[in-house]
């Protein structure tokens, strides 16, 4: 177990008793919260009540993901939708628009007994038909009526030593919200990863104006692309960047970036033979192995029931468990290995994905990184494009000199590199990795992509008089 | 439950309204998907069509409103009906039709329906899944 509580990105939920043999789906954390919220309780409570829930609800699955509780007992999976022992969730359920912004303002907040570390296994019943040792949610109604608030709510049932915890990071690639909310006249280097991001978003949902100025002032311009930004996805349109608008940004902005790299990554591949080759299981490794975890990583972006693993060519229990969620969802025999039924499946699955949808979302628009670290001294077409992302890069952030495109890692590249090391957080160590090189080209991609206009898109300038 | 006649209660019963935006797209919300034909039919009875309507460029239906039980009758336990329900189709040339049966509306309360559209594999027969979600919420265990 860690030592403190985070929140996990995801969540893997099985749509069943523990022992079925049900599907399992993997969401967002606060997408999971919002359907627990929608499916336990009537949207139409007053708000303190729904809180109350609320609290409840992310504790006792914040309980489940902390202590492990089916992961030890050998389950892939982090909690189940058995109202008999978890909390009911409805696999593909409505959304309720005031449930939404709640969930998205305090997701990151649990329940806790003051001098514990654990979230609080926060157990709960409807408190008419079944009555518990916990919180009654007929009653928290008649408490919300009487004036309570949602702490009040909360210690009437479990106790006057119970806090609330906020503010928890998330796991993964999903920074943490600002303390203050960014809004009209604040201006900092949160400011500009919205911008950034939200620019990057507005090129695959057109309604989004551009931000001409990624420079971390919040303008007029970068207002109204978060009000269209809040309007597409059913937040409060307030051109304020909270809790609720910030999660949301990064989790659409992830999902956006996840389907360009996966693309980009595609192009190694391009190469090599799509045919099956022997069985593939557990203990290969390999080329052939890598293949197979591309088309598993891609098509999990589209289907849920599918889990995503890392591209790595070796077949370990993580590549295992994603075989068996992909034989389940194409109702094939769950056994963990590739063989010609399985192959076909997942390769087809791919395929239809990439002959339907539009040819845009499947261009990679970086090169992968070369495979050979580039360093003083080296010359090659791999610097160029080096040099290239880097110019690019410099046009936005100020403090990486721009240097010509020479093809020849020079010490003015040199330098490039360090600042561009030193502005991101990684090792100044003036020579380009894999890690230096991926880093460079997401930047890069984040901002080229961010300015690619569609039609009709209001492109954040007015034109004319 | 006071003493009204049956007439009166079947006058009452829809005076809530509901609202129901439907959002499609696909790649887990990486691609929105524009065009997509929604067709929102009553869940509650003779399953009549209420709505025909075609999603935006940001993927999303115009904003549609239900008749519903009022709000009163889900603010306390109660035997009657708390809320109101639609069936909703989506479908797009090139993706698995989705299917979403009893989808619950309360009276006052904008909901949206997220829609997450799978292509189609070339060789689709084979494997259709049902997305079909019958959403009983009555059931003794999770019933409020």
């Amino acid at each position: 177990m860690p030592n403190q509580p985070i929140i996990p990105e995801f969540i893997t939920v099985h749509l069943g008793p523990p022992d079925s043999n049900a599907r399992n789906v993997r969401v967002s954390f606060p997408e999971y919260i919002m359907n627990v919220a929608s499916s336990e309780i009537f949207p139409t409570w007053p708000e303190s009540a729904l809180r109350a829930n609320i609290y409840a609800q992310i504790s006792f699955a914040l309980n489940r993901v902390y202590t492990e509780y089916y992961r030890i007992r050998g389950y892939d999976f982090d909690i189940t939708n058995s109202t008999a022992i978890d909390q009911y969730f409805v696999y593909g359920r409505d959304i309720f628009d005031n449930i939404r912004r709640i969930v998205g303002d305090i997701f990151t907040s649990y329940l806790r007994r003051r001098g514990s570390v654990e979230p609080l296994f926060a157990q709960y019943c409807n408190g008419t038909t079944v009555t518990c040792d916990g919180l009654s949610q007929w009653g928290t109604v008649e408490l919300a009526n009487n004036g309570f608030t949602p702490y009040q709510i909360l210690t009437n049932y479990y106790g006057n030593d119970i806090e609330i915890v906020r503010n928890t990071p998330i796991s993964g690639n999903v920074p943490s919200a600002p303390l203050i909310p960014l809004r009209a006249g604040i201006a900092n280097d949160d400011v500009r990863v919205i911008q950034i991001r939200l620019n990057r978003i507005s090129t695959n949902y057109p309604a989004i104006p551009k931000i001409i100025a990624e420079d971390g002032i919040f303008t007029d311009d970068t207002e109204r692309a978060v009000m269209a930004f809040q309007r597409v996805f059913g937040l409060t349109e307030d051109g304020i960047v909270g809790n609720s608008t910030w999660y949301a940004i990064q989790y659409i902005y992830n999902s956006v970036k996840r389907l360009n790299e996966l693309n980009s990554e595609g192009i190694r591949f391009e190469e090599v033979s799509n045919e099956l080759p022997d069985l593939l299981k557990e203990g290969d490794s390999g080329s052939d192995v890598a293949v197979f975890q591309y088309f598993l990583s891609y098509i999990a972006g589209f289907y849920d029931t599918i889990l995503p693993i890392a591209i790595d060519g070796i077949f370990g229990e993580s590549t295992r468990n994603s075989v068996i969620s992909a034989q389940k969802t194409f109702g094939l025999v769950q056994d963990g290995i590739v063989g010609e039924n399985t192959w076909n499946a997942v390769y087809k699955a791919y395929r239809g994905i990439v002959d339907t949808i539009p040819v845009e979302y499947t261009e990679g628009t970086v090169i992968p990184f070369p495979g050979v670290t580039l360093t003083l001294g080296s010359e090659s077409d791999d610097v160029s494009v080096l040099q290239s992302y880097l110019n690019y890069i410099a046009q936005t952030y100020t403090e990486i000199p721009s240097i010509p495109i020479t093809g020849y890692y020079g010490t003015r590249t040199r330098e490039a590199v360090i600042a561009f090391q030193r502005r991101f957080g990684l090792p100044a160590t003036g020579r380009v990795n894999a890690l230096t090189w991926s880093a460079i080209a997401s930047i890069y991609s984040d901002l080229y992509n961010g300015r690619r206009i569609s039609d009709g898109q209001f492109p954040g300038f007015e034109i004319g008089g | 439950m006071n003493n009204e006649s049956v007439n009166q209660l079947n006058e009452n019963e829809n005076k809530g309204i509901a609202y129901l935006t439907v959002r499609v797209s696909t790649g887990d919300n990486a691609i929105p998907l524009p065009g997509v034909k929604v067709i929102i039919r009553d869940g509650d009875g003779d399953k009549g069509i209420l709505y025909n309507l075609i999603t935006d460029r940001s993927g999303e239906t115009e904003t549609v409103s239900v008749s519903v039980p009022p709000k009163e009758s889900s603010l306390s336990p109660s035997e009657e009906k708390q809320y109101g329900t639609v069936n909703i189709d989506a479908s797009l040339k090139g993706y698995h039709t989705m299917t979403y049966s009893y989808v619950p509306l309360f009276d006052s309360i904008y909901a949206t329906q997220l829609v997450k559209m799978i292509p189609l594999s070339d060789n689709g027969q084979d494997y259709i899944f049902d997305y079909r979600e019958n959403m009983q919420l009555d059931t003794e265990e999770n019933s409020l």
